[in-house]
């Protein structure tokens, strides 16, 4: 008579050696200071530790070193050969109506950080089954870059001056959708807003006081959201 | 009136010089169209893309983001939009990019917007002809591409009394003797009360030698399977592509092992969802 079996477990094929620090490498898109862009890697990095605090789809990226000095690596996002395209202006209503939340988010985010320079720095799936992605990214026209002058930069992010004049999702918002983000922002204490924006080192030429007055301009702009919103719904929220 | 055409070139890393040309794009001065790769109107064939290079063989579903986006593309109707579109492709070092001075000018001679249109379209159609060689597709991401689709459309993902693992699993059955241990492997499984467990085998292509110890692992992982009391004989299923004369005789060789469904053949989807007794 043959033994009786009986299930011990059932799992997915592993890869050998998964649970054991594997090298690889990813795709990603270097980006460090130039003359045209001389705060880029301070702003991309800044951008990222506040977008992940307060939970808003950018671009994961790291800070890494070449030759030069700092430089910001942002991972790509799509298959290892092929990344995905950046959104086309006629994509744009489709993104808001697929992704409201992530779109209001990039609205609000970019609002906050003075990211005039949105455009179709965006990548999102729109036909992959069961497979949400929503991205934002190149921040290098914000913080610091507001403006050529990065002390004029930070004193206008320290007003009541909108900034972000045009965005890809203006008017294609639920005025509630985009307030929900500010009320984020909002709610992010300034320590965690120091913390993402100052380094203990001066990161190129960005020096300790620079990223102090940065952080305490984000910490005065975090307070003047809902004015700025509320002050300008129609141009930014979908009228009704 | 000047059309202006780019030929959309893969590059596998950012050091390649050499691309490879997957699509033409063209703007008339008041509409843009596109033709590419494996793409014929509705119709998607991602695996002529897949085709193409090691590292595009995964990239099915990138592709048919592209795609998404040449539509995209196709609805713009402004110079500065197909100017953006276009400096945006320049500016991509790897992956989807045009060369910086490749334009392509003809002039339309048409006078009207009907013949204009038409003029623009069987150019696209010349200049793709001309400049995109399409690749053969490889027998083995067909097959992949099809054993995917054959899932979706069958819709047996998340039914109640089921788990599907679509990849690879792994069965460990234990008897009552001790260091008895049977390991059962499956390209995709349905587990459950009375599950299914499925293998693959790609003919088309593949070398009959190659062939044989594959046809003799899946056949133990079914035998092993039945033995043990985790499937039934008639939900033992190998997945195959066309068999044809040459493999005959192997394929008999699964008569009373396991049943042979050909990915190819439209009925597949539903004899799956039968076998779960979805309606």
């Amino acid at each position: 008579m043959s033994p009786h079996y009986k299930i011990h477990r059932i799992y997915k094929k592993k890869l050998a050696g998964n649970t054991a620090p594997v090298s690889c490498s990813l795709d990603a898109i270097l980006k460090y200071d130039s003359l045209e862009s001389q705060y880029c890697v301070y702003s991309e990095l800044v951008a990222s530790l506040l977008a992940q605090t307060i939970h808003v789809p950018v671009a994961i990226g790291v800070l890494t070193k070449i030759d030069a000095g700092d430089a910001y690596a942002s991972i790509e996002l799509g298959s290892p050969g092929l990344r995905l395209p950046d959104l086309l202006k006629t994509q744009y209503k489709r993104a808001a109506t697929q992704y409201p939340d992530e779109a209001a988010a990039l609205v609000m985010f970019d609002i906050f950080i003075g990211n005039w320079d949105r455009g179709g720095n965006m990548k999102a799936t729109f036909v992959t089954p069961h497979t949400r992605m929503f991205q934002g990214f190149d921040h290098e026209h914000a913080l610091l870059s507001v403006e050529s002058d990065p002390m004029e930069s930070i004193r206008r992010l320290s007003e009541t001056d909108l900034i972000v004049k045009d965005h890809p999702f203006y008017g294609l918002l639920l005025f509630l959708q985009i307030t929900k983000w500010a009320h984020r922002i909002l709610e992010t204490e300034d320590a965690m807003i120091h913390e993402s924006c100052e380094f203990g080192r001066p990161i190129g030429t960005v020096t300790i006081d620079m990223q102090e007055a940065l952080a305490d301009a984000l910490c005065t702009r975090k307070g003047n959201l809902l004015r700025l919103l509320t002050g300008n719904s129609s141009q930014i929220a979908l009228s009704i | 009136m000047k059309s202006h055409f780019h030929v959309v070139q893969y590059f596998d890393s950012p050091s390649s010089t050499k691309g490879r040309n997957v699509a033409v794009l063209g703007f008339n001065g008041w509409r843009c169209d596109y033709r590419a790769m494996g793409v014929d109107g509705d119709k998607i064939e991602p695996a002529y893309f897949q085709s193409i290079s090691k590292k595009t063989r995964d990239c099915e579903w990138v592709y048919r983001e592209w795609v998404n986006w040449f539509d995209g593309f196709a609805q713009i109707e402004s110079t500065e939009q197909f100017n953006k579109a276009v400096d945006r492709l320049k500016s991509n070092k790897s992956g989807f990019g045009v060369s910086e001075h490749g334009e392509i000018e003809i002039i339309q001679t048409s006078a009207n917007y009907a013949a204009a249109n038409a003029e623009f379209a069987a150019t696209m159609d010349k200049l793709f002809k001309q400049y995109v060689r399409v690749p053969r597709i490889s027998p083995i991401i067909l097959f992949d591409n099809q054993v995917s689709s054959i899932f979706s459309r069958s819709e047996i993902a998340g039914i109640d009394g089921f788990v599907f693992f679509n990849e690879p699993a792994i069965v460990e059955m234990v008897s009552e003797e001790p260091n008895d241990m049977v390991t059962l492997e499956f390209s995709h499984l349905l587990s459950g009360d009375r599950p299914i467990g499925f293998h693959t085998l790609v003919l088309k292509g593949a070398k009959q030698k190659s062939l044989s110890p594959q046809a003799e692992r899946i056949a133990l992982n079914f035998n092993n399977a039945v033995r043990t009391g985790y499937l039934q004989r008639d939900r033992c299923i190998l997945l195959c592509d066309q068999v044809q004369k040459k493999h005959r005789e192997l394929m008999d060789s699964f008569s009373g092992i396991a049943t042979v469904l050909d990915v190819f053949d439209d009925s597949t989807p539903g004899r799956i969802r039968e076998m779960c007794r979805l309606p």
